[in-house]
């Protein structure tokens, strides 16, 4: 279950990396939809790895081992940057449907995508770091 | 790594999950989801404005659930 999980990190922080490039060349609007819904799915999909990390039992040395438990300081750190992350999206996403002028929220809600990846990056080493 | 290999490496995983695992049937459930998400995200159809609401509207309900976890 611990290699699921640490696959499952891998792939979707790297899903979100090339999502992030996609979103650079905001061209026509049709592209930009179109970039727009890979980082969203990218993003989603994410967030359905968080939810399985979340589930984990919380690790508690003083109770002894536990096979697979998530570390409470980096539960705390993703669900900061991830609320953060869906409150930008959805400010970005009038802009993304053209309904708005970009103000700098497209800028905003990749950055906090980025903040949600490292947290995950840090979850995933967490995980690592406890198999050894 | 492209996203068609993303989604590749994906299934293989949801497809190789052992038979232990797979007894927890939301886990499973919320892969498939994402898998299903990505491939049809990067399958080269045109996204709709419905299309991104519907998304963001799911982000959010998603964000709702990690949330609620303790």
């Amino acid at each position: 279950m611990r290699t699921v999980i640490n696959v499952q990190f891998a792939v979707f922080a790297a899903i979100a990396l090339t999502a992030c490039a996609l979103l650079a060349p905001l061209g026509r609007d049709d592209e930009a939809r179109r970039a727009a819904k890979v980082t969203l799915a990218a993003y989603e999909t994410t967030q359905q790895a968080i939810l399985i990390y979340g589930r984990l039992p919380t690790c508690d040395p003083e109770a002894g081992a536990i096979r697979l438990c998530k570390d409470r300081a980096v539960w705390t750190k993703i669900k900061i940057v991830e609320a953060a992350a869906t409150k930008a999206i959805a400010e970005a996403t009038p802009v993304l449907n053209g309904a708005e002028a970009d103000a700098g929220q497209l800028v905003a809600a990749l950055m906090a995508i980025e903040n949600v990846k490292d947290a995950v990056s840090d979850a995933q080493t967490k995980l690592k770091g406890d198999a050894s | 790594m492209s996203a068609a290999a993303v989604i590749a490496l994906l299934g293989e995983v949801i497809a190789n999950l052992p038979a232990a695992i797979t007894t927890g049937q939301q886990v499973i459930q919320l892969v498939n989801d994402g898998y299903r998400q990505l491939s049809d995200a990067v399958g080269g159809r045109e996204a709709t404005p419905e299309e991104i609401n519907a998304l963001v509207a799911k982000i959010v309900a998603n964000s709702a659930a990690i949330q609620a976890i303790a």
